[in-house]
């Protein structure tokens, strides 16, 4: 069978515990959809991305309340994956979304950097009193 | 995650296998900083069974390295897979650690 559409979505608490199962919930998605319509060159740049974007949920929106829910989408789709993270937060300003590389000896601040480069298009947005952050690969770019 | 820790001469190879992520970065600080409060300022991370990392662990990878540093000691890494590797590029942590091919190419580099 082939998947043209395939979405999943998780919510999770804010708690690092989850992060195991977040990118199982990727590479699991990748096999049964099939190497065609989730590239393998995706998996990683969407595996972290991901992860990057649930640890800035979990310790800057969330400030690390476990109960806070955070909700975790993912979307395959003919021509791109995208994945998306909403969580109670206030969100990003632009400065900081397009924020310049941490220096090199900074031990913190370096996930947004890294969300950045592993995808092509990066999105924050709010929803219903809700901040989503949306990271999308597009399929051409990555094969 | 998991790590053990050998000491080879005056140098303590670290070894990690597993993830090195938020979930277990706090694992990492505890036994590196051990390390380092017992005198140890030689360390080298083998990352040969270290399948990922994310910025929180490399936060923490910097973090050991500024303070081993400002004991005139260093922090080298080994055997980083393609995926680590990569991410090591990205953060361009390449150019701030010295990679070497496996643990023992990195304990001998201490030497030279």
């Amino acid at each position: 069978m082939v998947y043209r559409h395939f979405t999943v979505s998780v919510t999770i608490g804010s708690d690092t515990r989850y992060l195991s199962f977040l990118r199982d919930l990727v590479k699991s998605s990748a096999r049964l959809v099939g190497r065609k319509a989730f590239p393998r060159a995706l998996e990683r740049p969407l595996s972290l991305a991901l992860i990057e974007a649930v640890n800035n949920a979990i310790f800057h929106a969330h400030h690390g309340r476990r109960s806070e829910p955070i909700q975790v989408m993912m979307k395959i789709r003919p021509k791109w994956v995208a994945v998306e993270v909403e969580d109670s937060g206030r969100g990003l300003s632009r400065k900081k979304l397009k924020g310049r590389a941490p220096h090199e000896l900074e031990t913190h601040g370096r996930g947004l950097f890294l969300i950045r480069q592993l995808v092509d298009s990066v999105q924050s947005r709010r929803r219903e009193n809700r901040h989503v952050l949306k990271m999308m690969c597009w399929k051409k770019t990555h094969v | 995650m998991n790590i053990k820790v050998e000491s080879l001469g005056d140098v303590s190879v670290v070894k990690c296998g597993g993830n090195l992520d938020a979930d277990s970065v706090a694992v990492f600080k505890k036994i590196t900083s051990e390390l380092v409060n017992q005198g140890s300022v030689r360390l080298v991370v083998d990352c040969s069974l270290l399948k990922f990392i994310d910025s929180m662990g490399l936060g923490a990878m910097i973090s050991l390295l500024r303070r081993v540093r400002s004991r005139d000691g260093d922090v080298k890494v080994s055997a980083l897979n393609a995926d680590v590797k990569a991410i090591f590029e990205i953060t361009r942590l390449h150019r701030l650690f010295e990679v070497c091919t496996d643990a023992k190419a990195a304990c001998k580099s201490f030497k030279g």
